[in-house]
């Protein structure tokens, strides 16, 4: 492996709604599928009911932003905006209003889909095809809201990628989320609300993700946040052989090499335990003391 | 160029030992696909004739496999120069079959070559990639029914039906292989296949993979 960045990244805060996410402080995005069918909950939290009990429980478990979707990432039954608001903008309403001070995100490419969940309080649309829709940028700019810019390897929404081949997919994709990044500035996204996800899997093979793991200190290079999105994805699976319920251990072990290298904010089903991990490199790195110092010094 | 016999491989990464991973895995599908190498390599012709759907272009003796944009790079020989990924799976294989004679790295869009010397021929390629739930996007009803047909072809070594299959069909149901299907009807017009055997049809993972090898009567 590559040569970890030892030096602590300077870059700047992040703001997103109430909250300032300031350097050094990694945070937890919380998974809220609001689907009957995404790969790893397989409609648990299906329905608004459901939805709102598992925001309810992240929120507990100390997740910092609850980002909840209503499409499933892979093929499947199709879902038009009025159904994708039909699942979601009842989980953002009401969660809005029983936790006023959870960060909001909404996970869409569609501009339509962001600019109802903005108006009902949404704090960040996570785009997380990668700037499909050119109307987004805009949405969350006239809204004040975050945005989190992805690279997808310029796949359409809901597929899988299919023989991808990158010269350098570091390289490329750290460049096309610097250019998406500046973009969205010009339409009038806060500088201070955006971040830069490599999306992991999306339009890349398991080799393309743990190459964008290993360089994750290129990506912080860049000076924008960035936000890691590997939770129990293919690319665990296929370093271990295992299916999505059995990926945590390997999550985790990715989230703890992002961490050491900078990433700031971990989109995951698994909150307590992504919680500790950013914890514990945090105390490897000096950031954090420790929580009790019985050992040796009684 | 008097074509004797010729393989049809999968375009298939996964199936390329070093890229699908260190679990053993499609054993039968990568045996067939080598045995299919193996019937072109073994007679020793005076070179191999190695199509997919790529563009023409001149490509410098030597050229030859190289992944790195799947994520696993390899140090090319001095001078060697990477192959188009597709017929760079063709290089990989006729390697593992214990080739090292000349091979013409040719497009699907290329002319059929000269009748002036005896090659055998490897054309890669795929069926429909849109067949099932493991596949990259919405399945495409079409895509057995195609597939079906190139499977008919394969198996009886019917030059005319692979001329004939359905380029916009193809391309609708995910195909990579007709283009080059195509160009080996061009290139086959006129002969006889005495002898065409199907040795696998599958897709374990979303994809058609055909694996073929017919014997040409000039």
């Amino acid at each position: 492996m590559r040569e970890m960045a030892y030096d602590r990244f300077e870059g700047s805060d992040l703001r997103w709604g109430a909250r300032l996410i300031p350097t050094g402080s990694p945070v937890v995005m919380a998974i809220v599928n609001a689907t009957p069918d995404s790969f790893f909950d397989r409609g648990r939290d299906f329905g608004t009911a459901a939805a709102l009990s598992r925001v309810a429980q992240v929120v507990d478990e100390g997740a910092e932003v609850i980002d909840i979707g209503g499409v499933r990432a892979g093929p499947g039954d199709d879902v038009d905006a009025g159904e994708e608001l039909r699942r979601v903008l009842p989980v953002v309403e009401a969660a809005r209003s029983r936790f006023p001070d959870a960060v909001l995100s909404v996970d869409t490419w569609r501009a339509e889909v962001a600019d109802v969940v903005c108006r009902a309080g949404a704090d960040v649309i996570n785009d997380a095809w990668g700037g499909v829709d050119k109307e987004l940028s805009r949405v969350a700019a006239t809204h004040g809201a975050g945005l989190v810019c992805s690279h997808a390897g310029g796949r359409a929404p809901r597929t899988r990628p299919h023989r991808v081949w990158y010269d350098d997919v570091v390289a490329e994709t750290t460049a096309y989320l610097c250019r998406l990044a500046d973009d969205a500035v010009a339409a009038g996204v806060r500088r201070d609300g955006i971040v830069i996800d490599p999306a992991h899997d999306f339009g890349k093979n398991s080799r393309h993700s743990l190459l964008l793991t290993r360089h994750t200190d290129a990506l912080v290079a860049t000076g924008w946040p960035v936000l890691m999105s590997m939770s129990r994805k293919d690319f665990v699976g296929e370093v271990l052989d295992l299916p999505p319920d059995e990926r945590l251990e390997g999550t985790l072990a990715a989230t703890a090499v992002a961490a050491w290298q900078g990433a700031r904010v971990f989109r995951a089903h698994d909150v307590t335990a992504t919680r500790r991990v950013l914890r514990m490199v945090a105390a490897i790195q000096g950031e954090v003391d420790l929580s009790v110092g019985r050992r040796g010094l009684a | 160029m008097t074509v004797g016999t010729v393989a049809f491989l999968p375009a298939a990464p996964v199936l390329v030992a070093g890229l699908g991973g260190s679990t053993a895995h499609d054993g039968e599908l990568r045996a067939a696909c080598l045995a299919a190498a193996h019937s072109i390599v073994e007679p020793a012709p005076a070179a191999i004739v190695v199509t997919a759907a790529v563009p023409s272009e001149s490509r410098p003796a030597g050229s030859t496999w190289d992944f790195g944009g799947f994520g696993v790079h390899r140090d090319l020989p001095s001078g060697a120069v990477a192959l188009p990924w597709p017929l760079g799976i063709g290089a990989w294989w006729l390697e593992a079959a214990g080739w090292t004679g000349e091979c013409v790295y040719g497009g699907a869009d290329a002319p059929p070559p000269a009748r002036d010397r005896s090659v055998n021929v490897l054309v890669v390629g795929d069926g429909s990639s849109l067949r099932s739930e493991r596949s990259s996007d919405h399945v495409d009803e079409r895509a057995d029914r195609f597939d079906a047909e190139v499977a008919r072809c394969l198996a009886t070594g019917d030059v005319r039906g692979l001329l004939t299959l359905d380029g916009e069909v193809g391309d609708a149901v995910g195909c990579s292989g007709w283009p080059a299907w195509h160009w080996l009807g061009r290139t086959l017009a006129g002969t006889t296949v005495r002898d065409a055997r199907l040795l696998a049809d599958q897709a374990p993972y979303g994809v058609r993979y055909l694996v073929a090898v017919w014997h040409v009567d000039g």
